[in-house]
This record gives structure tokens, sequence and C-alpha cells, in this order.
């Protein structure tokens, strides 16, 4: 079943021109950009304060970038899962601020410690710092890795992720020589402007340093990545008792790419020293940054360089965007008619409904049908949940849960009486369909078989395109107007961004673990 | 689950009674011995700190006990599903959190905590059979990382749906608020957080005993994290022991959560904070082993506690002059986890792998020790999901 449906598969997509895959990502990039312009002139920036900030966003996108590929290089390529990304992060960025600033003795303002000064005030040049960065967080994976690597992913995955927080609990109170809470502030940028608009022409500098880093970078890991030495990483990922036994010391393989991978993410850290111009044991380096590397990674598909670094650009975006969204929420909220209020909450959740469906659709490219189950479903828990919460009074903000009480009964009747009747006589006859024209073959990794995947038609992916600009519009602009009604918490938006990141985990891991950007695999390892 | 009692032959004609599993064997007589000798190691090591730091080592010895009761009930949960499924659950920390919010807001609507401790022990049980239906049961055989990966989403969106729906302020339970019981001078234990937290860790220690080792249930789970394979071949439901085992892991983690609630209070990163001291708890032990899980979660907690005095003597000025010394504590367990990974990897109560394969340098210095040599024996994690 396997090999003649991966063969029939392989002729459809040689008969394909387009990469819709791409096209997609680049329009939900240049959406994301958009939204953020658009949030902009709402909150009535000027046309180069807007400007600032898109190329505020690219900088931090290019770090992500590299984190993204240092990641790659360590999973993608040779199977080491390392979830400790923000520790080797944050070494790359304190041991750069330590090694290009100037000296910072403490200051006490009458007997009371107001800083308490921090290692180093070497000013160095910027390029030794980097260097020096790279160095530090390279050793760091490579002491890490020594205990870790003869055992399973697993016990890489605790060890770094302890070793992460670790490192969060030292920068934080090793006040001499990280500067405790405050962190390392004063850190020259590449050149120093004196004009006006120094913040634009610095976050110009930063985005061509950072984009000259990337492009040497990304030449750089695709020529290692398809020398011998990456094709005896691949080798490693795919069968490591094979590789060994053709002669390849394994381990010394494994080390060296965890050790690189650890130092791509130290210049990482280096560049956002340079990009903040300071350094705190803030959110910066909480472990949440470890996950988005992993979403970044997975939605371009490990082992693809281009595609870890649209992946950054991606969802690095969605993190800017929610910052842009939330400046534009007023401080006081304002008034609105009760009325309005559960109608207001209804209109997101279809927003979010909609959205999700396009995402499914495009993660997963089931059919229409399964896409109507599902988005019957969150309809139904979402009214579940807000009926819960209204009834419970336990919601710091109500919930308004009325409207779903007719939503809800409406919605379940629908659902038994068209929906999944359509779906179980859809099913069947692919079933049976199956059955007949293939024999009962190995089971395969993603239970679908060929039949019931057809082909995906253009219609429905620009179908699918505009549900996410629709998503794009709907889901942030109706976060936006609740916050600014009083019925979310600002702060609200930052926690749906993290819970898409969980979202997104999960689908993809589910259905798509080669990426959005490759063509689907049928029978994984 | 390292321990599978019935290794005497069974002759066809005899007939097992329903406590084979309490009768001596070799292995448990060595385990008894090795556990005695602990125990007075233990002991000697505390008496001869009270004696260096006087009655407070015993305060902070208490609360390491009671520190290590949470980590113990949340590491038992943690280690039965990571022996069965074969992988470790990032999310267990956020399902802790989920289960002290779920008692919470039943105890702001007027039940008692404690009801409110059982709907959410029931609620976290269907959570853990949810998750394994919709996500995790399509994860199977992909290797460790897929799921690690999932339970990371898992855990995000429990974290930030919480957040989301409750806010990031700290809840209090309504428990009364008592004075702590006077022991000696100088040494006292609060009723609710100490005394209850110690008696309910001890109630599921004992009742997670008698499930593995006393019901034709836990036989099937011990067997399953033993070797997937052969349980299957003999006729074990696997399918029924693996949703067993996520009700077990998440009906303990709510209860953990709760307990650890009950200590401090209820936030949104609660279970998140104390996710890699579990993590200890279990490695430390081994892996797939509840009784190592037991051992991992006291040395653990104790250790943490413990060495508080210690840090705090770093941070006078003629020592080294640390600062903010007792903050390091987070960071010993994390030690002991490194060593462990080092010498021991399969845990102190594991058994080691057949294929481990350890330096020459590490070799020689646990021969010099006295390691035991050579156990050809799979231990239940490589069997499940490695290759």
């Amino acid at each position: 079943m396997a090999s003649t449906g991966s063969g029939e598969v392989a002729k459809q997509m040689a008969g394909r021109k387009l990469p819709w895959s791409e096209i997609i990502a680049f329009v939900a990039i240049a959406g994301i950009v958009l939204a953020g312009v658009l949030a902009g002139v709402l909150a009535g920036a000027s046309p180069q304060g807007i400007l600032t900030n898109v190329g505020f966003y690219a900088s931090i996108a290019v770090i992500f970038a590299v984190l993204a590929l240092g990641f790659n290089l360590q999973w993608g390529y040779t199977g080491l899962f390392n979830a400790g990304i923000a520790g080797f992060y944050l070494i790359g960025a304190y041991t750069m601020a330590i090694a290009i600033t100037a000296p910072a003795p403490p200051i006490v303002i009458g007997g009371i410690p107001v800083y308490p000064g921090h290692l180093g005030g070497y000013s160095l040049p910027l390029a030794v710092g980097a260097i020096l960065a790279m160095f530090a967080s390279g050793a760091a994976a490579a002491i890490i890795a020594l205990p870790a690597l003869r055992l399973r992913a697993d016990y890489l995955a605790i060890a770094t992720l302890a070793f992460a927080s670790i490192l969060q609990i030292f920068a934080n109170n090793l006040q001499s020589v990280t500067g405790g809470a405050i962190g390392i502030t004063g850190i020259p940028k590449p050149i120093e402007f004196v004009s006006a608009d120094a913040p634009f022409l610095n976050a110009i500098t930063i985005v061509g340093i950072g984009s000259a880093i990337l492009l040497v970078l990304i030449l750089l890991l695709q020529f290692m990545a398809e020398s011998p030495w990456g094709r005896v990483l691949r080798a490693v990922r795919e069968d490591e008792e094979a590789t060994m036994a053709l002669g390849k010391n394994t381990f010394n393989y494994k080390l060296q790419a965890f050790a690189l991978g650890g130092a791509l993410m130290g210049l990482a850290g280096a560049l956002f020293a340079v990009t903040l111009g300071y350094v705190s044991p803030s959110s910066s380096f909480a472990p949440t940054v470890t996950f988005s590397v992993w979403v970044m990674v997975i939605v371009g598909g490990s082992g693809n360089n281009r595609g870890a670094i649209v992946g950054a650009f991606l969802i690095y975006g969605m993190e800017w965007l929610s910052v842009q969204l939330k400046d534009l929420v007023p401080q006081n909220p304002l008034v609105l008619p009760p009325d309005l209020q559960g109608f207001a909450t209804f209109i997101v959740l279809i927003g979010v409904v909609v959205t999700l469906t396009g995402l499914l659709y495009i993660v997963t490219g089931w059919g229409l049908l399964k896409l109507r189950m599902w988005a019957w479903w969150l309809t139904v828990i979402a009214s579940i949940v807000s009926i819960v919460s209204q009834l419970t009074q336990f919601v710091v903000v109500p919930a308004y849960g009325f409207p779903y009480l007719i939503v809800l009964p409406i919605s379940l009747l629908v659902y038994f009486r068209w929906v999944r009747p359509t779906f179980m006589q859809a099913r069947a006859v692919s079933a049976s369909s199956s059955n007949e024209s293939l024999p009962p073959g190995p089971p395969s990794f993603s239970k679908r078989t060929p039949s019931m995947t057809p082909r995906r038609p253009v219609g429905v992916t620009v179908l699918g395109v505009l549900a996410i600009l629709f998503g794009f519009l709907a889901v942030p602009g109706g976060l936006v107007v609740l916050a600014a009604f009083g019925f979310i918490v600002r702060d609200t938006i930052f926690y749906i961004r993290i819970m898409i990141i969980g979202v997104l985990l999960i689908l993809l891991i589910l259905h798509r673990p080669e990426g959005i950007l490759r063509e689907k695999k049928r029978v994984l390892g | 689950m390292a321990q599978v009692s019935g290794s005497e032959p069974s002759t066809p004609g005899r007939v097992w009674s329903r406590w084979a599993a309490l009768r001596p064997t070799a292995r448990f007589r060595r385990q008894l011995v090795q556990a005695s000798i602990g125990l007075v190691i233990a002991v000697a090591v505390i008496s001869a700190l009270t004696f260096v730091f006087g009655i407070i080592i015993l305060q902070y010895a208490m609360g390491g006990l009671v520190v290590s009761s949470i980590v113990i009930v949340a590491a038992i949960g943690l280690t039965v599903l990571y022996g069965i499924r074969g992988f470790a659950n990032f999310a267990y920390g956020d399902l802790m959190t989920l289960g002290a919010y779920l008692a919470l807001m039943l105890s702001l609507n007027g039940l008692s905590l404690i009801w409110g401790a059982i709907v959410s022990f029931l609620v976290l049980a269907i959570v853990g059979i949810l998750l394994e239906v919709v996500i995790f049961s399509r994860l199977e055989g992909r290797g460790p990382v897929p799921p690690i990966v999932a339970s990371v989403g898992v855990g995000l969106i429990i974290q930030n749906g919480i957040r989301s729906v409750a806010g990031t302020a700290e809840w209090i339970y309504p428990v009364p608020a008592t004075q702590n019981i006077v022991i000696v001078p100088g040494l006292g234990i609060h009723p609710v957080t100490g005394i209850l937290t110690l008696l309910v860790g001890l109630a599921f220690v004992i009742s997670a005993h008698v499930l593995l080792k006393y019901t034709n249930l836990g036989k099937a789970m011990r067997a399953t994290a033993d070797n997937l394979e052969l349980a299957k071949a003999t006729g074990i439901d696997t399918k029924r022991v693996t949703y067993a085992a996520w009700v077990v892991s998440c009906s303990f983690a709510s209860t953990a959560g709760v307990l650890l609630g009950l200590g401090t209070a209820v936030t949104p990163t609660m279970g998140f904070d104390v996710i890699l001291l579990i993590f200890a708890a279990v490695i430390v032990g081994g892996i797939g082993s509840p009784y190592g899980a037991m051992l991992g979660g006291l040395l653990v907690g104790l250790s943490q506690e413990m060495s508080v005095p210690f840090l705090v003597w770093l941070e006078r000025p003629d020592v080294i002059g640390l600062q903010f010394g007792s903050a390091y504590k987070v960071a010993i367990p994390f030690i002991i986890l490194i060593i462990v990974l080092i010498f021991r990897p399969w845990g102190i109560a594991g058994r080691r792998p057949a294929f481990a394969r350890r330096s020459f340098f590490i070799e020689r210095i646990t021969r010099v020790i006295g390691g035991e040599r050579g156990a050809i024996e799979t231990s239940a994690g490589e069997a499940n999901g490695g290759r």
C-alpha cells in the first residue's frame, strides 16, 4: 500500500507547479507585517516610527532564525533534542554583554545598593565579543551533552531544561557577575548615531548586520549539511547503530553537532544583547523561548534550514503582532452597552473558529467535511466553557455565557442531525473503496490512506489562505475590541498567542511532522 | 517498575496465593538491607547535622519531609506514565496546576476544599483519558521526542488558558489559619500544610503500593512497564493498562497540585516551577519505578530543604560571601540529577539496561566504588520507547 501509494502521489506532486505551502507562508508573514503596520497607523505613530518598529521585528526575527538554525542542526540533522535553548541563548547574551561593555562599578545611594555592578567591563570589539559568546555557549553545550548524549533523547531534554533553569537562577542571583535582576545595561551599538532619527538608523544597521550574518550562516550550514560530515549526522539521526557499524564514532559526531548548535545559539544571544542594548534575566530567556524555537523548526520542517528561517519570521511575527495590538488597547476600558457584550464575544469566537478551521486545513489537509465537524465541536466546547464559567462566577472578568445557552442546543442539533451522518457516510464510502482497490498492507504511520486524502484542489487552498487572512483581521481585531471594552485583560492577548503556539505544536507533531513547507510524506521513519 | 516479584519458577501444580508477592525474594531481601543501611546513614547524617547546626536543622528536615511527600505523590504519577507509555510528560506540572485550580474553583463556590480536591481528582482522571485518546495514542511508536513536543503544547495551552480565564493573581485556599504545633521549642509543624500533607502523601504511597502489588491491574501495569511486547503476548490488554496509567498519573497530579497549593499559593506557574524537581526525583529513582520514585522524591526534597543552612553559611562574608544563598537551593536537586545521570543513568533503584554504554573512566570509577556489573536485563524505558 505504502510503496504504490507514494509512487502515485509522487507523480501527482510532479505535475503540480506552484509551491502552495511556501506561498501561504509568505502570505502569512506579509499579513503579519501588514496587520502590525495597520495597528501602528491606528495608534497614530509616525511613518518613521512604524518603519523602526518593522525593523525591530526583522532584527529580532533574524535572531530567532539563528536560534532556529542552531536547533535545526541539533535536532533536524542529528536528532538531538535540546530543551534548554534559552540557557545557551542566555550564556551568549551575558558573555557578549560582559565582554563589550565599559566597566560598571556598583552604585550605592544613601547606603542603599541601587546597582550591584557586574563582572567585566572589558570594552572589547563587537566581533571578539561575539566569538567569545559562541565559544562559551558551545563549551557549555559540550559539557552538558557529555553525560546526557549517551542516553535516550528524553534524558537529554530533561538535562538541558534543568540546565537552562539553573542558569536563570544564577543570572538572577549571582549579582556580582550578572548585575542581578537589573542585568547589564549600556551595551554599545555597532555604530553610535547622534542625530534625531538615531533609533531608525540603529534598527537599519542591526537588520543589515543580522541579515548578513544570516546569509553567511545559511550558506555555511547548507554546505556543511551536504558535506560528508552532514551525511554522517543524518545517518546518526536515522539509525545510530547502523552508523556505528559502519565504523563512525557517532558519539563524537553527536558532540560536535550539539556544541556547534550551542555556539549558534550563543551567537543569537550576542546579537540579542547588541540589538536591545541591555540584558536582564527576564522573560527574554524564559522556557517559552525554547518552545517558540521548537515551533519555528517544526513549522519549517526539521532538517530544513530555509524552513527554519521562514518559521522564525512567522512565529516571532505572532509575538510582535501581539505586542503591537496590546499597545493599541487604551489603558482605561471604554463602556459598551451590556446588550452588545455577549454579541462581541460571539463575533470573536466565530473568528477563532474560522481561523482555526483554516489553520487545520492548511496543517492537516483534512477535507471540508471533517473541517465542519471540527468547527461544530469547537463551537460546542466554547459554549460549554462559557456557560460553565458564567455559572460558576469564577472568572475574574465575566465571560458572558448567556448567548451560548441558545447557541449550544442549536449547534448540537445541527451536528447530530446533519454533519455527523454525512461524515459517517463519506467515511464508509471511502473505506469500502479503499478496501476494494488496495490489498491490506503494513499499517501506515498516519493512519491515512491515500484515497482518503484526495489531491488538494486549488480553489480550496485559496479558501484556506482567505480563512487565514480573515483570521489575521478578525481574531486580533476582535481581541483588541474586547480588551478595549474591558472584557478581557490586556495581557490575555499574550496568553492567547502562547496558547496558539501550543496548539501548533500539537497539530504539527500529530499531522505534519515534516513541516508545512514540505510535501506530505505518507510513511515516516 | 523494577520489582517484578514472581522471579521464582512456577510449578504447574502449585496454587499461588493472593499474598505471594509478600514472600521475600532474594532481591527483596537485598533491597531491605540496602534500605536499612540508607536509613542508618540518613539518621547518622541528620544527628551529626543537628549537632553542628542545632535544632534548626530538624525544622528544615521537617520542611523537607513535607516537600518530599508532595514530590513523591507527583513523582509516582509521572513515573507510572513514563514506564508504561515511555515518554516524559512535560505537561505534568501544568496538570498539577489544573488540578489545584479546579479544587480552588469548587471551594470558591461553596464546596469544602476536600470535596473540591476529590472532584478535581476525578475530573483530572477524565482529562488524562481524553489526552491519551485525542493526542498521545496517535504518537505511539514514534520514539520519545514527538510525545514530549505534544506534551509541551498541552502544558502551554493549560497554563495560558488558566492565565486568561483566572488571571495571574495568587489565590490562597480557604483553610483556617492556625499556629504551628510546637513539638520541641524551636521545632514546630503546621497542622494543615504540615501534618495533613504528610498524611495524604503517606496515604497515596500506601495506595500506590497496594494497587501495584496486590491487584491484577497493578500486576498488568508492572508487566507492561517491564516489557510491552511480552505483556501483549501474554494476553494483557495493554490498551486498558495505558488508560489506567493515565488515570493514576493525572489523578495523582491533581492531588499533588492541591497539596502544593496548600503549602504556598495557587498561581498559574506553580506546577511548571516544580516539574524539574519531579523529573529529578523520577530519574534519581529510576524511570518507571514507583518505589524508586518514592526514594528519589525523599532524597530530592530533603536535600533541597536541608541545603538551606549550608547555603546560608556560604553567605557569610568570611566564607565566600554568596548573595541570596538560599535562592540556590532549587539548584541542589539538579546537581544530584547530573551526578546520577553520569554514574547511574538508570537510577539508584532501577536496573542496569543490557546495552548501557559507559565511558572507560566512569566504568573504572564505578568498579572501584563497587557498583553491580553486567546484569543482563532491560530497563523499562529502553524496552518501551527506545530503539
